[in-house]
């Protein structure tokens, strides 16, 4: 008599623990009012990492999305940048866009690294900030169709 | 001695391959009632799994291991130390010598074995005996990749705890929260997910920019939080599992991110419009918004019965900060809070029996429950600053965050329902908003 084996979905790797904080200052309750408009963005460490945005090597891209992804990769290069991170590697996202230009939903197209590796989930994580951050992005709308939905590869360097 | 013979095979929902025994005497169930507050922890003892294969008895270590750190941290189990054992992994694959696990005060053990296959994958095999009865209660088999051995273990202790006090267990679950770290001027805000024991941590976002309040869909692998991103808050979707990630509004002066309905379709979010703050209930699917509540003041912080007919609320408009509830429509809004001080962040048990809430009085920040109509009201903890209560997916247990005095450090804690066993959930970096998961998929 055969033993029926079903199998489970694999979970993500933990990832490398930074080291403990050392005691810091209260936070204000949740319960207080809204909080006053935050200061700029802290970068957590000492900034040096850019990145760099294009279309997917292979897919097929029109010219009009050429171009909106040249633009995009132009202002996220010059509106965010992230710390130190040597070993982060490119990542491959679907970026879709409204008509004004802001983020309707960003997709993570390689789902087997994002769930396997730590390194790729990071990367990742940071590019989906990054494109929030600098959106909306400034796009003709009239080339809409075409810059709607954007395969894209984004690189980190430093 | 008893001949035990394999009676069937039979697959169970949760996907495990039952492996039944029969058993000719007829005893009284080995059983632990956990509603009635102190509870003696029922003496159990894990054996590490046993494992031909050096790296196969490694992984039988490291599953005993959770899976009694699980049962221990619950509060109503005691393993016993594994240097008192006197029978061995291997010798336990037959059968149990009784007798050798009645002398240690035993009452229940739990034995396994891990095989790795051809295929790479890993063959888990357990069982649990009751050690006055001489019987087995549990046995099963799964197989699983190498990585997941946690979850694996994790689903054991579900078993164990399930079978010895009758309640759904807790362990496969992830709780996420918001990390903290730096002095309050220049404070850092990740958010973070990690295994309910605190292992498997990782973070969800970079620390660019402000988060606050993650909250997890009942039935699938997404968050909502809020962020400040460009300085406005915006509440987010984020896909734990493909780390797919969406806005889903801008939503000027909302300071929790929405709650999601027991079906994970829709969310209810609070927003503010011309001085006053009202309860509204958004589709996640046409992403249309509608209101329910439409009173003076603020009302906000809801959360749905797990049947998803009914929310609980915290309004002021009766004057002072208290726990409404009303009918998912948005009718029929009762006050259910009576005592005195503020009350806030109801949060409805996934069992539908309790509401759990924070509530402040005297200077004293408490976390209690209460039945949804208000009555058996009761204080399962208090602090300088305890907040955010959420529940375990077996409303049994709850976690929350404390801060401590004089700008100590905030961290999480676990309790159970009758508040005993309060235990701190280790973390990296400081710790607050925690949002439990329901029992992994």
């Amino acid at each position: 008599m055969s033993l029926l084996s079903l199998t489970l979905g694999a979970c993500g790797h933990a990832s490398t623990v930074p080291s403990p904080a050392t005691k810091s200052a209260t936070t204000a309750p949740s319960a207080a009012p809204p909080p006053a408009a935050p200061a700029k963005p802290v970068p957590l460490k000492k900034v040096s990492t850019r990145l760099n945005i294009a279309p997917i090597e292979g897919a097929p891209v029109a010219s009009d999305a050429r171009s909106a992804v040249a633009a995009i990769s132009k202002r996220v290069a010059e509106c965010w940048q992230g710390p130190e991170s040597p070993d982060a590697p490119p990542v491959s996202l679907q970026l879709s866009l409204n008509q004004d230009g802001s983020v309707r939903i960003i997709t993570v197209l390689d789902k087997k690294s994002f769930s396997g590796n730590a390194g790729y989930r990071a990367a990742a994580t940071a590019a989906t900030s990054a494109l929030f951050e600098c959106s909306p992005f400034a796009l003709p709308a009239a080339g809409y169709a075409s810059w709607k939905t954007l395969p894209l590869r984004i690189t980190p360097h430093h | 001695m008893q001949i035990f013979k394999i009676r069937k095979y039979s697959v169970t929902l949760a996907g495990f391959l039952a492996l039944i025994l029969l058993a000719d005497t007829a005893q009284a169930e080995l059983r632990i009632d956990i509603t009635q507050g102190t509870v003696q922890p029922m003496p159990i003892a894990v054996v590490d799994f046993f494992g031909q294969q050096p790296t196969d008895a490694q992984s039988g270590a490291n599953i005993a291991g959770v899976v009694a750190a699980d049962l221990e941290r619950s509060g109503l189990f005691k393993p016993i130390d594994r240097r008192a054992f006197i029978q061995t992994p291997d010798s336990l694959r037959t059968l149990p010598r009784f007798g050798d696990w009645r002398v240690i005060n035993a009452q229940a053990l739990v034995s396994g074995v891990v095989e790795t296959q051809s295929d790479g994958r890993l063959r888990i095999e357990f069982r649990l005996w009751d050690v006055f009865a001489e019987q087995q209660m549990v046995g099963e088999a799964v197989t699983s990749t190498p990585e997941n051995w946690r979850a694996i273990a994790h689903k054991v202790a579900d078993e164990i705890y399930k079978r010895l006090t009758g309640e759904d267990g807790y362990f496969e679950s992830r709780i996420v929260y918001v990390a903290e770290a730096g002095p309050q001027t220049k404070r850092i805000k990740r958010l973070a997910i990690m295994d309910q024991d605190g292992e498997n941590h990782r973070f969800l976002t970079d620390g660019g920019n402000l988060v606050l309040t993650p909250r997890f869909s009942p039935s699938t692998q997404d968050i909502t939080y809020l962020s400040y991103r460009n300085n406005r808050p915006r509440v987010y979707l984020l896909n734990i599992e493909t780390g797919q990630q969406e806005v889903l509004g801008d939503f000027p002066g909302m300071t929790f991110a929405p709650r999601f309905s027991p079906d994970g379709t829709r969310v209810i979010l609070s927003l503010a419009t011309n001085g006053n703050t009202d309860i509204y209930e958004m589709d996640l699917r046409t992403r249309k918004v509608h209101r329910l509540t439409n009173t003076p003041g603020i009302s906000t912080g809801g959360s749905y019965s797990p049947d998803g007919s009914q929310i609980a609320f915290e309004s002021d408009r009766g004057g002072s900060q208290q726990i409404y509830v009303m009918n998912a429509n948005g009718d029929g809004a009762q006050r259910i809070s009576h005592g005195e001080g503020k009350y806030g962040t109801p949060v409805w048990s996934p069992r539908g029996d309790f509401i759990a809430f924070t509530h402040i009085t005297g200077g004293v920040f408490y976390i209690g429950v209460m039945h949804p109509d208000g009555s058996g009201e009761r204080s399962i903890a208090q602090g300088y600053l305890v907040e955010g209560p959420t529940w375990a997916p077996n409303g049994r247990v709850l976690a929350y965050f404390k801060e401590d005095a004089n700008g100590g450090r905030t961290r999480l804690y676990t309790i159970d329902l009758t508040g005993y066993n309060e235990r701190e959930v280790v973390t990296p970096l400081d710790a607050s908003d925690p949002a439990w998961s329901p029992l992994t998929q």
